[in-house]
């Protein structure tokens, strides 16, 4: 391993190390908070080395994994939504739910460091390591503290997680028979017919993906583990996991040569609107927060598809702008549900927002800006994300009309969610009795960061599309052959 | 600069009402006030400061600040005779609607207020815009504080107006999104410059059968908004259960800010696409025009009957700018102001009435004039206002548009024409159900009192003042409309 090679896998190394290091604290000192802060630290190193160390010329980082623009901007994501859920997890709290909060930040960690793997995959066995390293870490992270609820919406995410890897796999194996390489650059041929083994390959392929980006008819895991994991597993499966998964689907996408792509495009097409019909019609009926997430999270998925329809940098700057705006619109939503009730008591439903805008005015006003960048409203990031994904889908103008149609619908549910908080609230003039368990100290800070990350993005949109640019063309160049 | 600083005079009211903390309930309805008339003085300092009025350049006043270079995104905002007309009447609105709730808001008053505020906030922005995304924005930051003003401020049936009101306009709006995506990219291709701002975007050649798509998405946001016939589903319920200052700037200003894009964006852009278009939408004008009239007839309540007569009146100025002459133009503006006044006087007096009465239903009403003489009067001149009276504003606009239209559609005016007739039934019996006849009950009802009849007068003499004398008004906003029509439809 050379020494540029050795500098350009740093970030990776710090994750990785990271863990280590903070397996061996677990076993020699009883600290949770020093843990937390350890595991804090790791991540911010990870996340200062993914932007400072410069890109790997040509050659890739050994077989399995890269360091280019896509890669640098697919760690900063991971790192920064690994920071994120981990302020959400904080300190042990006193209250009946037992949260030794000394595994937490090591699952934390751990999970980063597999969302980075896939991240950085130019090769579908690197992208299947790091996927089986995020899976286990958020498996664990979905079932604890142990809950009849929350066993529940792990045993769920880990079946469904499983059947997707198997897919995924046997796809990678059908390719590898016919191809002979599992580099993503070398999985279709260059020119002529594709072969069908590979075409099938393919498919399963995208289905394994498609899964762990919950898009429909894949979706079905989604709401369930989204209310039953606890709210900062719930935060790392929605940024960390989503957001890993879009970023390899992006470069596989990109990567591939056109003759192959149309039949890619044609895939996700179809997945784009059955996304965003299913997931917003779906959002309709729920009354519990974490599920309208959930399916609005399809939603967005699926419009995130529409961009990747086009080929072009236009596609791929729109597809990775939309999914740091979902991420942080995702997030500031969480949070929100968090600080509003960190003992998850009530179970984040609709009712528990009743009146918000009354009893905690600035939470009540941050939540709204939140829905309002999901659903898509000028100066929030949300509606340049969308405007991103008109300009570079517009050729394809039947599935605007689509997204169009979506965007309606969901209107008609965040509408609902903010009238419920406009509302008057349920005890005129009672007190609110204190919350049992109280909220992670993290999250006030990490609330703001998201709020004023929404609006930077929202009015000052400048500086973001430059950088996401600059990621698309490079990545569109061309891929470092082996 | 003077533009952004009246943009942003109303939003400093509502910053002042928020760090006014546990008083700003009872303050709220000052610190509006205030801010508006403020507002109110600073547009006129800004129209005076350049001298005697007389001829000018394209703009008064004209403002650019970069804001997203790298999309061709600038604050670019415009000021002439037309801008100056709806400036005037949207701050003169804003004042009526906060006189009309003094009375009417009392809990949560800040945040209706706030909402009011910056409701105008955008109003002001449409007007004032000259760059499509700026445009666009302003366009939406109308809609949520409205939803608000209806959703927690309104009537019985107020969920369901606030809902239908914000979804058709979305949907609208996201159609007119998609369009200016299109301009936006089609122009850029062919010049290499990527820019949203209007007098840029103004002349592109769009490719033939492109054109019509894109107008028609255009259109479809303004017509959701005017409301055009199909489209105006949501104007009654809105209307109906907005509180009464929501209803003044619903009605007074919202509507016309739909009539406004056609005017300034949606044909001047696409000329090549009009002709097609033309058809349908004298079409559409007629029908609105009729179909308003007749279901204003068998209405029972005050304000839904206000509301339909709303959309027969907005037929009139949608016909004015599909036929787009000179004389149907200016009688467009005229009824746009004109229709205004009318309208928000008579939501004014909806709500009066239905403060001193719990009703809206003209059936429990009668024999009014002998108990409020006062309120019957104004009701009286409103619903002459309405039905066209000459002498009053409304005639104006409305008698423009059927002259400056007879040249090219005659059929289309002979049957706005009817239309007029029309008007002029459900106006008297308006005025005959409420006012005439034996008295509903005993009546024991406070008359109007200051703050509403100051209220009335200043739109009463507004609406004689241009009925009367157009002719000031006219210039004030010939030298806009000229140009429009020059870079506009080709006839």
């Amino acid at each position: 391993m050379s020494l540029a090679m050795l500098r350009a896998a740093l970030p990776l190394i710090l994750c990785g190390g990271g863990a280590v290091l903070l397996l061996l604290a677990m076993a020699l000192f009883r600290r949770p908070r020093g843990h937390s802060l350890l595991a804090a630290g790791t991540l911010l190193a990870t996340l200062v080395a993914a932007l400072r160390v410069p890109v790997l010329p040509q050659t890739g980082l050994g077989l399995l994994l890269t360091w280019d623009p896509l890669a640098r901007f697919g760690l900063v994501l991971a790192a920064a939504a690994g920071l994120a859920g981990l302020a959400l997890g904080g300190r042990p709290g006193d209250g009946e739910r037992d949260r030794e909060g000394d595994e937490f930040p090591l699952l934390v960690v751990v999970a980063v460091f597999g969302a980075g793997a896939m991240v950085c995959a130019r090769h579908l066995g690197g992208f299947f390591l790091g996927l089986e390293t995020l899976g286990a870490a958020l498996f664990a992270l979905v079932g604890f503290p142990l809950s009849r609820r929350s066993l529940e919406a792990a045993v769920k995410y880990l079946v469904l997680a499983s059947v997707a890897t198997a897919f995924f796999l046997f796809g990678a194996a059908l390719i590898f028979a016919q191809q002979g390489s599992l580099l993503l650059d070398r999985l279709l041929p260059a020119g002529g017919a594709i072969p069908p083994l590979t075409t099938a390959g393919m498919a399963l392929v995208l289905v394994g993906v498609a899964f762990k980006l919950a898009l429909v008819p894949f979706h079905l895991w989604v709401a369930d583990v989204y209310q039953g994991a606890p709210l900062p597993a719930t935060a790392l499966v929605a940024t960390l996991s989503k957001g890993a998964a879009g970023v390899f689907l992006v470069r596989l996408v990109a990567v591939v040569p056109p003759a192959g792509g149309r039949g890619i495009t044609s895939a996700l097409a179809l997945l784009a609107v059955l996304s965003m019909l299913g997931g917003n019609l779906l959002a309709l009926r729920q009354r519990n927060l974490k599920r309208l997430l959930a399916y609005s999270s399809i939603a967005q998925l699926g419009y995130l598809m529409v961009a990747l329809t086009t080929p072009g940098p236009r596609g791929v700057t729109a597809a990775l702008l939309t999914l740091v705006v979902y991420t942080v619109a995702v997030f500031g939503a969480l949070a929100v549900l968090h600080r509003l009730d960190p003992g998850e008591a009530a179970e984040a439903d609709l009712e528990s927002v009743r009146g918000l805008y009354w009893r905690r005015p600035v939470l009540g006003a941050v939540f709204t800006l939140f829905l309002l960048s999901l659903a898509g409203i000028p100066l929030t990031a949300g509606f340049i994300g969308k405007w991103a994904i008109l300009v570079a889908g517009f050729a394809r103008w039947p599935l605007l009309l689509v997204l169009l149609a979506g965007s309606v619908i969901g209107f008609y549910y965040y509408l609902r969610v903010v009238r419920v908080m406009a509302a008057e609230p349920r005890a005129a003039g009672e007190e609110e009795p204190p919350l049992p368990i109280r909220a992670s100290p993290g999250s006030g800070p990490a609330l703001v960061l998201a709020a004023l990350l929404l609006l930077w993005l929202g009015i000052l949109p400048g500086a973001w599309w430059h950088w996401l640019t600059r990621v698309a063309v490079a990545l569109l160049a061309g891929e470092p052959p082996a | 600069m003077t533009l952004l600083v009246l943009l942003s005079l109303p939003l400093l009211g509502v910053a002042t009402m928020v760090a006014l903390g546990a008083r700003r309930d009872r303050l709220a309805r000052w610190v509006s006030l205030a801010a508006l008339l403020l507002d109110l003085a600073w547009l006129l300092a800004a129209w005076g400061w350049q001298g005697h009025f007389s001829r000018y350049g394209e703009w008064r006043t004209e403002c650019l600040v970069p804001w997203i270079p790298s999309f061709g995104v600038s604050l670019h905002l415009t000021l002439d005779g037309l801008g100056l007309v709806m400036l005037l009447l949207a701050l003169g609105l804003g004042l009526v609607a906060v006189l009309a709730s003094w009375r009417e808001i009392e809990r949560r008053a800040a945040f209706f207020h706030c909402n009011l505020l910056a409701c105008l906030t955008g109003v002001l922005g449409v007007f004032l815009a000259r760059d499509l995304f700026l445009f666009y924005t302003c366009w939406e930051l109308m809609l949520i504080p409205m939803y608000f003003m209806i959703g927690v401020h309104g009537h019985e049936n107020r969920r369901v107006a606030a809902t239908k009101f914000f979804l058709f306009t979305q949907a609208g709006g996201l159609l007119m999104l998609l369009s200016i995506v299109g301009v936006w990219l089609c122009h850029g291709q062919q010049t290499g410059v990527y820019t949203f701002d209007l007098s840029a975007l103004l002349g592109t050649a769009l490719p033939a059968g492109v054109a019509p798509w894109l107008m028609g998405g255009m259109l479809a946001g303004f017509l959701v908004k005017l409301p055009a016939f199909p489209f105006h589903a949501w104007l009654p319920d809105a209307h109906t259960e907005a509180p009464t200052g929501g209803s003044v700037i619903l009605a007074g200003l919202l509507l016309k800010t739909g009539a406004y894009g056609l005017l300034r964006i949606c044909f001047p852009l696409f000329p090549q696409a009009v002709p097609l278009l033309r058809p349908l939408l004298v079409a559409l004008a007629i029908g609105g025009i009729l179909y308003g009239a007749l279901l204003a007839l068998a209405q029972d309540d005050f304000k839904r009957l206000v509301a339909y007569s709303s959309v027969s009146h907005l037929g009139y100025v949608l016909l004015a700018v599909a036929v787009w002459s000179p004389m149907a133009l200016a009688g467009a503006v005229a009824l746009m102001v004109a229709h205004g006044l009318s309208t928000g006087a008579l939501f004014l007096l909806a709500g009066a009435l239905g403060r001193r009465l719990h009703t809206r239903r003209l059936e429990r009403m009668g024999g009014l004039w002998d108990a409020v003489p006062r309120l019957a009067g104004a009701v009286l001149f409103f619903s002459l206002a309405s039905l066209g009276l000459p002498g009053l504003a409304n005639f104006a606009g409305e008698a423009l548009i059927l002259f400056g239209g007879f040249g090219t559609h005659p059929l289309a005016v002979v049957l706005g024409a009817a239309g007029l007739v029309l008007a002029a039934v459900y106006s008297l019996r308006l005025v005959q159900r409420a006012l005439h006849g034996p008295a509903g009950q005993e009546w024991h009802l406070a008359d109007l009192d200051g703050r509403e009849g100051g209220a009335l007068l200043l739109l009463g003499a507004a609406s004689l003042w241009i009925g009367l004398y157009p002719a000031p008004f006219l210039r004030v906003i010939e030298p806009a409309l000229a140009r429009l029509i020059q870079s506009g439809g080709v006839l």
